[in-house]
């Protein structure tokens, strides 16, 4: 894989995906808005449906060992079609990296520094992803396990601080909404915040350990979503309803606690939680643009491509959304669809063509 | 405005071009010349207050409009 020898474990797999999931507290509004105050069942159900299409990755994952999600579509399409492809999901990997870096940067923007512009947050968190991405997928393997630590020590910090305001007669009536809208809901959780889990597959063939991959990314999605339930059910036990009505469903939930005289200034807490969990996701996104863009035109060394990769993203972080109320919407009503078709349509297309052409030469051998 | 834009695009740019150049990786330097300048080109014609679309309500327009797709 080009400039990037680095090599990362079972373990360090299972916390980078955990961490990558953690990334939700910009999804958890969507999430609220599918699903209500049963939010943290719907994660659990949107996990249940999830998980045969992680074996479908992990099944590419073992057919194709040495190669990334760019060398298997050159091989299983050809080479037209397989760069076609493959210039597609670049595209896409470059969208949804545009939109985790403007997502964090409006919620910084929104609740904490108005007056700064989204740009110099957004700029601030591209110049930290590239210096990771610069250090080889080893260092962003390493802060993985800070990110997954800091995340849920402070979550459950904040659960324990909150024990007293949480009512489990907010939880009443459990799941009272219709069949169609917790499909819907399902879909929304699926699109936008689990099947992005499908980026590893560009990030398989750097784990050393091929045997624990299953149990690591298993385990590392059951631990990414596990937070995200934590979350929700936090959300639902201090707010209740009230959560319906606010555009950051957490950070109001932290607002609730009372510390003496840092009761004002809590709210660090959530920018920790937010800088940490998105700093790895994009990381891991950068890293994965990185590593593709260097596989389609199979250059000799994926670092000269560090600069213009950062360049061409800054240049279109103002042309994102064109407003803040369009994130939500624009979120769900594009994301999610493009979600479903890269990381699930395609995917499980890719695995069946790859098992056609393998039992069709396999045939062929033996006719000969 | 936009000369400092220049200026600084070039600064930048002639810093990350050196390697490809020294090293004679030609496909590499015809890459990053091309992702360079479109990204300097978009800038430039955002600071020139040219107006672009915005990606991603282009994207949900495609699904609304063509697809009829939309959580609306």
């Amino acid at each position: 894989m080009g400039y990037d020898k680095g090599k990362i474990s079972g373990t360090q797999l299972m916390l980078m995906s955990a961490s990558f999931l953690q990334a939700a507290l910009t999804v958890i509004p969507l999430a609220v808005f599918a699903g209500g105050r049963d939010v943290w069942l719907l994660l659990i159900i949107s996990l249940a449906v999830f998980l045969p299409f992680v074996f479908v990755y992990l099944k590419l994952g073992e057919m194709f060992p040495q190669s990334n999600l760019i060398e298997i579509n050159d091989r299983v399409f050809g080479g037209a079609l397989g760069k076609f492809l493959s210039a597609l999901y670049l595209m896409y990997f470059m969208l949804d990296y545009l939109y985790n870096l403007v997502m964090p940067a409006s919620y910084m923007r929104t609740n904490f520094m108005i007056l700064t512009p989204e740009t110099a947050f957004a700029l601030s968190f591209m110049l930290l992803v590239l210096w990771a991405a610069r250090n080889g997928i080893e260092t962003i393997a390493r802060l993985s396990v800070f990110s997954f630590s800091i995340n849920y020590l402070s979550v459950i910090l904040i659960f324990l601080l909150l024990l007293g305001k949480f009512k489990p007669n907010h939880f009443l009536p459990v799941s009272d909404i219709p069949f169609s809208k917790v499909v819907s809901a399902v879909i929304i959780v699926i699109g936008k915040f689990l099947s992005e889990i499908f980026i590893f597959l560009m990030l398989l063939p750097s784990v050393t350990e091929r045997s624990g991959i299953k149990k690591a990314l298993l385990a590392g999605i059951s631990l990414g979503c596990l937070f995200n339930v934590v979350l929700g059910l936090l959300c639902v036990g201090v707010l209740g309803s009230f959560m319906l009505f606010q555009s950051a469903p957490f950070n109001a939930t932290v607002r609730q606690l009372e510390l003496m005289s840092i009761n004002s200034r809590i709210e660090i807490v959530v920018v920790l939680l937010l800088f940490f969990s998105t700093f790895l996701k994009n990381s891991v996104i950068f890293y994965a643009l990185l590593v593709g863009a260097g596989s389609l035109f199979r250059l000799r060394s994926q670092k000269t491509l560090l600069i213009p990769l950062t360049l061409l993203p800054l240049s279109l972080v103002e042309l994102t959304v064109s407003s803040n109320s369009m994130q939500f919407q624009a979120g769900r009503n594009s994301l999610v669809f493009l979600g479903l078709i890269f990381h699930m349509l395609l995917p499980l297309t890719t695995l069946i063509v790859a098992a056609i052409r393998r039992t069709v030469k396999r045939q062929g051998g033996e006719d000969a | 405005m936009i000369w400092v834009e220049i200026i600084l695009l070039a600064a930048v740019g002639a810093a990350g071009i050196m390697e490809p150049i020294k090293k004679k990786w030609w496909k590499e330097l015809v890459v990053y010349i091309v992702i360079f300048l479109l990204g300097s080109v978009l800038l430039m014609l955002q600071t020139a207050g040219i107006k672009l679309p915005y990606l991603i309500d282009e994207v949900s327009k495609f699904f609304k409009i063509v697809l009829h797709l939309s959580y609306d």
